[in-house]
């Protein structure tokens, strides 16, 4: 029986669950200023 | 400009909520693995890192094949080969970021099981030659200036990386290796068992994965509209 293997269990998921969500919410992010600007953008042309 | 960017809007509130949705059964399909699903008697807990560890390695595949497949589009299409260039970057900024994966939940999985991190061994040096292999077409995207030809460059990069697949897969076959053969290939009583946790991981991944992708070519079709509309007017795009 290896030791420690349920500490190298939850680092694997956490870790995999933790850059699943930054890049989801980098994504989101890059959205949500985009649509922000060409909002601000087109408001200052009209 | 604004009718495109609603309807843009629209799409990927939908989308959102399908990763959402996805995330969840993702999550509960890991709850699944690390509560119901028994032990192995030989590697203890350890051996659920498979169920991470070796699905995120064959979407990685599968998404270096989809930008492949969408690269050579680019190439013989004249009239879409911009739709198809974005599909194809999509699709490997997803594989570079399910290979990143790979390779930290097999480091873990290997200083557990064999009790180092790393090992210059076949499969793992060509998988992190993969890894840097996409991760230059993602930097060369980003900081190319010649935009000109851009797409046809990046296309080949993308043919080169899903060509060196097969070779990874079949690395632990061809050479004496460290890393077990195939998980699910073997003929021996150690083939993990096609439960209902893995294949749920599977599923849920798999549209976690298409969420992303999708979500990823609408908003590169928005930041292209808006570039365009940025230089039609004459102004600078950042």
């Amino acid at each position: 029986m290896i030791e420690n293997s349920l500490f190298y269990l939850i680092i694997s998921f956490g870790l995999s669950l933790l850059i699943l969500v930054i890049y989801a919410s980098v994504n989101v992010t890059k959205r949500r200023r985009l649509l922000k600007k060409i909002k601000e953008e087109s408001q200052l042309g009209n | 400009m604004q009718n495109i960017v609603k309807q843009f809007s629209k799409k990927l509130s939908r989308i959102e909520k399908g990763l959402i949705l996805s995330a969840f059964i993702l999550v509960l399909s890991w709850i699944l693995a690390l509560f119901f699903v028994g032990s192995d008697v030989e590697q203890g807990h350890v051996y659920r890192i498979l169920y991470i560890h070796v699905p995120m390695a064959w979407a990685a595949f599968i998404w270096l094949f989809i930008s492949c497949y969408y690269a050579i589009l680019s190439l013989v299409s004249m009239k879409k080969s911009l739709s198809f260039d974005q599909k194809s970057h999509a699709a490997m900024e997803l594989s570079v970021v399910l290979l990143f994966l790979v390779l930290l939940t097999g480091s873990i999985w290997g200083r557990a099981t064999w009790g180092i991190w790393w090992d210059w061994e076949p499969r793992l040096t060509l998988s992190l030659i993969l890894f840097f292999m996409t991760s230059s077409y993602i930097l060369f995207r980003q900081f190319s200036e010649d935009l000109s030809s851009l797409r046809q460059y990046a296309s080949i990069l993308a043919i080169t990386c899903a060509a060196n697949v097969p070779l990874v897969y079949f690395s632990v076959n061809l050479w004496r290796s460290l890393h077990q053969p195939q998980t699910f290939l073997r003929s021996t009583e150690q083939n993990a068992s096609f439960d209902i946790t893995f294949v749920l991981f599977l599923c849920s991944l798999s549209l976690l994965l298409a969420s992303f992708f999708l979500y990823k070519v609408i908003l590169q079709r928005i930041i292209l509209n808006h570039a365009v509309t940025m230089l039609v007017k004459g102004q600078d795009y950042d």
